[in-house]
């Protein structure tokens, strides 16, 4: 008797990016604001329901009666957060060339529209998959927290130049 | 490296200015490339080849991706430049390319008739032969026409952002690009966004897996979106900036002289073939090696 071969897909939604605030220096596109407009945390409306029915649709409107019927034999969404936006679907091995095309085709998710289900890493066992995601989050987080830096190291010095002219005004 | 060969310029002739909130979109658009991985983008101003282009060079190209994008190249390490795609219909009222090349960095053709297919694989000096994927192809494409424009160094551009649209245009697409891929044996593809939206991007997982399953090899994908676009980026720029397509003067990080492809920020580690000194030379192999000849 042969195993059940399966492979797990990494996923992130990203919604519609609006990036309208600007930070202190008045610029719109940093880096900061880049990432955290595409990461932002899911509405409730995006659910591990509505999204396994929402890939089912995009299987049956690209791949017909066929591919929702194979892909859909072996088809489970294993994770979904709504704070990161990312999770963990599992299918067959032959299918998951298929799966991800139609993961690529959806454009929304039940009455939210303009999304992106952005398929970011397949793999074979489900912790491979964890411990990638978990690795993921923080080279993001840290990236964020640096960038933050960067800019806040900027206003640090623009101000410690002010102090110094006045003092050589005092003298 | 990543590489997008193909975002739309919000402009669709000379007379139509740009407005600042189009500006903003794209600008929105180029970070959500960045955002999926990519690195180098390549923004496309699309004409049809017999309307009337200016008389100056310097006004040929209305993108001033300098002044409009530094900050956003400064801040992401994106690479951005300058395409024309002309759609070429009947070849008698053409314009020479020779000027419309020196102002953009690639120059792309689109036939949407049989004779332009002619003349865009056989006579012009292009670097990107593409399609309008929404709609029928002009012609059944021949092995000979499409495989010889891909031995001179053309490759063949594939956009995938007409999957995205609508049904109807899926369906179109699907069927051209089968037919492009047979005609081409698979040889020098290229995959590009032709996103008119943030929401028409899509990462290079996606997009490799709807091409494995409309019949593109394996490694073939993985190369669309790398080297061969990588490629074409190389010899577009060559064309304006290189002695006979072999010798470049200058640094390879300069600012003003980049010829080779490497990312933006320092911490990348570099892409190029090798990394190039000061006043150091880039070296075609083959066509050096036939000069001195």
């Amino acid at each position: 008797m042969v195993r059940l071969k399966s492979r797990y897909v990494l996923f992130e939604v990203l919604l519609s990016p609006h990036i309208t605030n600007a930070d202190e220096d008045g610029e719109t596109f940093t880096k900061h604001n880049i990432l955290l407009s595409h990461h932002r945390p899911c509405p409730k409306e995006i659910s591990i329901k509505s999204l396994i029915q929402e890939i089912r649709h995009s299987l049956q409107l690209n791949f017909g009666d066929y591919g929702s019927g194979k892909i859909g034999s072996l088809l489970q969404l294993k994770y979904f957060s709504n704070n990161t936006g990312t999770g963990i679907i599992r299918c067959h091995r032959e299918d998951v060339d298929t799966l991800v095309a139609s993961l690529m085709l959806i454009n929304k998710v039940g009455d939210i529209e303009n999304v992106i289900i952005n398929p970011v890493k397949v793999s074979g066992t489900i912790k491979k998959i964890e411990q990638y995601s978990i690795r993921r989050s923080s080279k993001l987080l840290s990236l964020l927290n640096k960038s933050r830096k960067q800019s806040a190291l900027r206003v640090n010095l623009i101000d410690d130049f002010a102090t110094v002219e006045e003092d050589l005004e005092d003298s | 490296m990543l590489v997008d060969l193909n975002v739309r310029w919000p402009q669709n002739g000379y007379s139509d200015p740009v407005s600042e909130e189009e500006l903003i979109k794209l600008k929105t658009t180029l970070s959500t490339l960045y955002t999926l991985g990519y690195t180098h983008i390549a923004l496309n101003f699309t004409m049809n080849q017999s309307d009337k282009f200016p008389n100056n060079v310097r006004e040929m190209n209305p993108m001033q991706i300098e002044a409009r994008f530094k900050d956003l190249m400064n801040t992401t390490g994106l690479k951005i430049y300058s395409r024309i795609t002309l759609i070429i219909d009947d070849p008698s009222k053409g314009q020479s390319l020779s000027k419309i090349s020196q102002a953009f960095d690639i120059v792309a053709a689109l036939p949407v008739s049989e004779k332009g297919l002619g003349l865009a694989t056989t006579n012009l000096d292009i670097d990107i032969l593409t399609f309008n994927y929404g709609n029928r192809l002009p012609t059944i494409l021949k092995h000979k026409n499409i495989c010889n424009c891909v031995n001179r160094g053309v490759k063949v551009e594939i956009v995938y952002g007409y999957a995205l649209r609508d049904i109807q245009q899926r369906r179109q697409f699907i069927s051209n690009v089968r037919n492009v891929l047979r005609a081409s044996r698979l040889r020098g593809i290229v995959v590009s966004s032709g996103a008119q939206s943030a929401l028409e991007c899509r990462n290079t997982l996606g997009v490799s897996s709807l091409l494995r399953t409309l019949g593109l090899t394996n490694d073939q994908c993985s190369r669309s979106q790398g080297e061969n676009a990588s490629l074409v980026l190389l010899n577009g720029r060559l064309r304006n900036g290189s002695y006979k397509q072999v010798i470049v003067m200058g640094s390879g990080d300069g600012e003003d002289n980049n010829i080779v492809n490497q990312t933006g920020l320092p911490s990348h580690h570099p892409v190029g073939k090798r990394k190039l000194t000061d006043t150091s030379v880039a070296f075609d192999n083959k066509k050096a090696k036939h000069n001195i000849e």
